[in-house]
């Protein structure tokens, strides 16, 4: 009887093994019969992404196929490893350093978050069933120092002390696309802000120029380190009142206290501003950017290095090519239309204009006016005006110039523009215009801090230098600032639409960008 | 036997004639001496502001140190000195401490007007002074010469290009100005040179402008110019 009953529970067993579906197991399967992975990028047009140059924050985007009978039991890891692949000592051993893994996916798109330097990358597929696998590696990438990115940097107040900002857009070609990293500079150096409320940034030859209120500091363009602090970049340091900085003819031109100093940088340096240039001169903030050309030089042009308006003399001053004392322009014709070694007053603000010309917002007996002289690639026979009998422009009619706060004009057109802290305004002397063109009208909370051309003045920024107007606004309610992006005509002065369908579809005009801190001043970097 | 005995009389120890009396030697600043017994100084190189300098010296004894203070006597050898009393102070007596091997002491170098155009030399010499008795011959006595004599540097025409013709009296407000008399190209920038030649500008400027009327003149009756 038992032994019926075992035989029964055994029969009762075996039944349900038996309808037990068999799904089948190919893990005994030889190759042959199940094939190899095969990992493809052919035709991709993505298939060199991990062999380009990269900034920290860009996105690595790669999409391979992958040809296999199990398409289902794959997984996928994305490795990188540094370039070249060397072992490293760890205490008595030497060993390779671990691959990173950064997707898990087939198709991979990846923020860089890498440090600086070179990487080898690499796709591994493995059957998680049978255990095969595949391999596809690349050639490396290069992750860019933050500082050699290409862009715009922007000096920002953040509570009493300074940042860079870092921003591009797609309206500008050349930069590739729309970007923001507030604080670049302080995530990037790590050391922190910088002491005090901006002043300006200016970028030299090779480095940036970062003046605050408390110091002056050289950062790299590698890393934004920094270099130099004040006292360091001269011989004989002078009182920190720095006013102005600027690039051309091999020369780092410095404006402190009143003084010009210099920087020849196709000489042999210590990195060192010279001591005050001498002469009986105060100068302002200006310099210019433009003296002399090699492409359809005039013979006899004026030749000299830089031109700076002397405060004291209310005039303008040639600086000559390693001088030792600031020089002087002929004399003045009787007959000319300005009289360039002395305007009726001060200027409001000077900068470059058109075509190498330089604008001066002049007073003259209580009459706003623009001036335009032309220093760049003229002979100097006593008459420097830049635009014949149209070289004084009544301003009367511009609202609120009196008060201005900041004035741009670019060597790409004939307009300038200039800001109240409450609104932003535009003239060209080439429409006959009379009055000014409101670009920007300020909210009740907001205030304007600063505006700026792109590669208004020193040059490159095809097709769009010249025709964006970027304007800095502070909202003290909201304790924020904005960047508020226009695209400009600049010769009408007009905020007009040209380049920005096919650039920067996705904008319009003006393009708002928020996040940042009180912009003070801004430099830019091809 | 006799072997024996010639062998130990061969070997006694023989002394030496400093461990009989004390003795002591001058040894000058090694920077200026080089370790001779001798230095060479000259005042033209170092602004008008610049008097004197100081040699320092040092006084070795020859001998044990004992523990009492004893004296060292300094005289200056009258034959071989052209300077005048006016033109150094030198100490005739130095005071070893007890317990000591060795005494710095310093003669001092003065600037006087005669030696832009003569040197002048100084010899001191060691003699006895009943505790010691000058030492080894090489080192009992140190002579000292100096001038004001300024002259144009040899690599002068490397300079043109920052300081222009060269003039003694050029060459001595130079010097009076950046506090320094050597330029040298090897190891200075063109910045930091152009940077030399703008101060002089402004230094030339800030002169002329303080004496109306009497601007600087070189020795020719030209004037001064960068």
């Amino acid at each position: 009887m038992k032994n019926i009953y075992i035989f029964l529970v055994v029969f009762v067993l075996a039944v349900f093994y038996s309808c037990y579906k068999d799904e089948g197991n190919y893990a005994y399967l030889l190759e042959e019969q199940v094939g190899i992975i095969e990992i493809d990028t052919t035709g991709n047009t993505d298939r060199f992404a991990f062999a380009m140059t990269y900034n920290p924050g860009d996105t690595i985007r790669m999409a391979p196929r992958v040809k296999y009978a199990h398409p289902e039991n794959l997984k996928y890891a994305w490795i990188t490893y540094p370039h070249p692949y060397q072992a490293e000592q760890i205490g008595n051993a030497m060993v390779y350093p671990k691959a990173d893994t950064i997707a898990r996916t087939l198709e991979v798109e990846w923020e860089v978050t890498h440090e600086p330097g070179r990487y080898n990358s690499g796709l591994l597929v493995t059957d998680t069933v049978r255990g095969l696998t595949a391999q596809i590696q690349f050639s490396y990438f290069t992750v860019n120092k933050p500082g050699a990115r290409a862009g715009v940097y922007l000096l920002s107040e953040y509570n009493g002390q300074s940042d860079i900002d870092f921003y591009t857009s797609q309206l500008c070609l050349i930069y590739g696309g729309d970007n923001l990293v507030p604080n670049y500079y302080s995530q990037t150096s790590r050391e922190g802000m910088l002491p005090g409320k901006p002043l300006f940034i200016s970028y030299g030859q090779d480095y940036y120029y970062v003046f605050t209120e408390s110091g002056g500091y050289r950062l790299n363009t590698a890393g934004l380190e920094l270099m130099e602090e004040w006292n360091q970049m001269f011989y004989n340091a002078p009182s920190y009142k720095p006013q102005a900085l600027n690039y051309i003819n091999n020369c780092e031109f410095l404006v402190n206290d009143g003084k010009l100093h210099v920087l020849y940088t196709n000489k042999t340096n210590d990195r060192k501003f010279s001591a005050p240039i001498g002469g009986d001169y105060s100068a302002s903030s200006f310099l210019t950017d433009r003296t002399r050309t090699s492409y359809g030089a005039v013979t006899g042009a004026i030749n000299s290095d830089q031109v700076i308006f002397d405060e004291k003399s209310l005039g303008f001053s040639p600086y000559f090519s390693m001088a030792t004392e600031i020089g002087e322009f002929m004399n003045t014709d009787p007959d000319a239309y300005i009289n360039a070694k002395r305007l009726p007053s001060n200027p409001l603000a000077i900068k470059g204009g058109e075509g190498g010309k330089t604008y001066a917002i002049v007073e003259n007996e209580g009459k706003p006016y623009l001036y335009i002289l032309n220093f760049y690639n003229v002979i100097d026979d006593g008459d420097l005006s830049g635009n014949g009998i149209n070289s004084v422009i009544d301003l009367s009619g511009c609202r609120d110039i009196r008060n201005m706060k900041f004035f741009e004009a670019n060597i790409n057109g004939t307009a300038f523009f200039y800001a109240t802290e409450k609104g932003v305004y535009s003239f060209t002397p080439s429409s006959g215009q009379t009055d000014a063109t409101t670009i920007y009208e300020c909210t009740t909370s907001e205030e304007v801090t600063c505006i700026s051309l792109f590669a208004g003045h020193a040059g490159g920024g095809f097709p769009t230098a010249g025709a964006i107007l970027w304007i800095g606004v502070w909202d003290e309610s909201s304790k924020t600032g904005k960047l508020v992006e226009f695209e400009i005509d600049a010769y009408s002065g007009l905020a007009r639409r040209q380049w920005g369908a096919m650039f920067a579809p996705t904008h319009s005009n003006p393009h708002i960008t928020t996040g940042f801190g009180k912009i003070k001043s801004i430099a830019t970097k091809f | 036997m006799p072997l024996l005995l010639s062998i130990f009389l061969s070997c006694q120890n023989e002394g030496f004639y400093f461990q009989d009396e004390a003795r002591a030697r001058l040894e000058g600043p090694y920077e200026w001496a080089l370790g001779t017994d001798s230095l060479d100084y000259s005042f033209a190189f170092y602004p008008s502001s610049v008097k004197e300098t100081a040699m320092n010296m040092t006084l070795f004894i020859m001998g044990e140190a004992t523990a009492n203070e004893r004296l060292v006597k300094i005289e200056v050898v009258k034959g071989e000195t052209t300077a005048s009393a006016e033109q150094y102070s030198c100490p005739t007596e130095i005071s070893v401490p007890a317990n000591a091997y060795s005494v710095p002491f310093t003669v001092v170098l003065k600037r006087t007007s005669d030696l832009s155009s003569k040197n002048v030399r100084l010899r001191i010499r060691i003699t006895d002074s009943g505790d010691f008795k000058a030492g080894v011959v090489e080192q009992n006595g140190f002579t000292m010469k100096w001038n004001d004599t300024l002259s144009k540097p040899r690599n002068w025409d490397e300079l043109n290009e920052f300081f222009g013709a060269f003039s003694l009296a050029k060459f001595r407000f130079i010097i009076d100005t950046l506090g320094i008399g050597e330029f040298d190209t090897n190891t200075m920038t063109w910045g930091q040179l152009n940077n030399y030649r703008i101060v002089m500008k402004n230094a030339l400027t800030a002169y002329n402008e303080s004496h109306p009327g009497n601007p600087l003149k070189d020795e020719n009756g030209q004037l001064v110019s960068f």
